[in-house]
């Protein structure tokens, strides 16, 4: 098929109307559009925001609660892995789910959250690295290097939470 | 020369006692505060040591020997009023026996009441404590998450009055010592004080080793229960 019927062949058209810088104006535009509302959608629905985040970070606490009865009741040894991954994915969302305006509701969540924007990246960036390093540890089966690494990660745990997380 | 007049106020259970709480208090306040996953683990071990030795204390109060029981040494308010005038007066030695205490003086039972009260509920709010991240109190499963959190603010918060009354302890151990001339120290080691002059006969306090042993035994199977049986 060949135009007008082909939307690829639309698209070439559409954008081949104008100069080469007026193309790359118009996709600028359409990209800040796009990320502006979706910004706009995300701040729209505190909320639901500051739920979901409650939702990532329970089932932290649930693969930590996981990787506790592995390591001290040595079952499930072979899910050690599995765990320590799926805590290494979740920490990568550590810091895009505290979106400004998300502070509402019954959250634990410290205004310094917000507030310490510099520290609370460090923080949390502290968290991805540690629970990558601890994916990798289990990954190696090294006893005394998962050891280690798990001291890192609540290490990387307890310093956000004694910094950025009301207390109990 | 006369002899100096020893006998024999603390029997061993109570001085075991004591310094085995010295050493698993102080190793609960090290690790608790520093946090770490291994130090937490140590805590929580420590910890259930600290609650068998207080569920011995507590019945050892009643039928343990004469200075270590409980109504030996908590006396009415009047009492610790008196004590504190007689301490300023320099003849306090000459006071007739019944008057001079021997175990803890009136004002000092007091603080072993506080002592026993604030090592208790650190104990017990811990067994429902979790640090959020890896370490949960044997019993938090039976709680709300909320009833935890509570908790665990009670333990952080009567871990800082713990520290407050140790602080006080040592206060008044030194003041005992360096001001009073009293040796309160040297007694809970060996067992034995060195009396005033006026004392004709005292008698020694018996140790009741058996009757330890048992007591201790169950107040281990207590906290065998609790952390083990009962977890979960």
């Amino acid at each position: 098929m060949t135009y007008p019927f082909s939307p690829e062949w639309k698209l070439i058209h559409f954008f081949g109307a104008m100069s080469r810088v007026t193309t790359m104006k118009v996709i600028r535009l359409m990209t800040s559009l796009l990320l502006g509302s979706a910004v706009l959608i995300a701040s729209a629905n505190p909320e639901g925001e500051a739920r979901y985040r409650q939702g990532v970070m329970t089932s932290v606490g649930g693969h930590m609660t996981a990787i506790s009865m592995i390591m001290r009741q040595g079952i499930h040894r072979d899910s050690l892995k599995f765990h320590a991954d799926a805590l290494a994915a979740l920490a990568k969302k550590s810091q895009s789910i505290y979106p400004e305006g998300s502070n509402v509701g019954r959250s634990e969540a410290l205004p310094a959250i917000w507030e310490k924007p510099d520290a609370f990246r460090k923080a949390t960036q502290r968290f991805i690295d540690a629970s990558e390093a601890f994916a990798e540890a289990a990954d190696s089966g090294d006893q005394g290097a998962v050891g280690q690494a798990l001291r890192g990660l609540g290490g990387s745990c307890k310093g956000c939470h004694d910094d950025f997380r009301a207390k109990s | 020369m006369v002899k100096p007049k020893m006998t024999v106020i603390w029997d061993l259970a109570t001085r075991l006692f004591h310094w085995s709480l010295v050493i698993l208090v102080s190793t609960c306040l090290y690790t608790g505060l520093s946090g770490g996953l291994d130090e937490m683990d140590l805590h929580m071990v420590s910890g259930y040591g600290v609650l068998a030795l207080l569920i011995f204390r507590l019945m050892w109060g009643f039928i343990g020997s004469k200075h270590a029981r409980f109504l030996s040494f908590i006396v009415s308010p009047h009492r610790v009023w008196q004590y504190l005038r007689s301490l300023g007066n320099p003849s306090r030695h000459k006071q007739p026996e019944a008057e001079y205490p021997l175990g803890h003086n009136p004002l000092g039972g007091y603080a072993i009441v506080a002592m026993i009260f604030l090592l208790l509920s650190q104990a017990v709010t811990g067994l429902f404590a979790s640090d959020d991240i890896f370490i949960e109190g044997p019993l938090i499963h039976l709680v709300s998450y909320e009833q935890s959190r509570t908790l665990t603010g009670l333990h952080h918060l009567s871990s800082k009055l713990l520290m407050g009354l140790i602080a006080l302890h040592l206060l008044a151990v030194a003041v005992h010592e360096i001001l009073l001339k009293d040796r309160i120290v040297w007694p809970m080691i060996t067992g034995r004080k060195q009396l005033p002059e006026k004392f004709a006969t005292v008698t020694d306090t018996q140790h009741k080793p058996l009757m330890a042993i048992v007591l201790f035994t169950t107040a281990s199977l207590s906290v065998y229960v609790i952390v083990d049986v009962l977890w979960w």
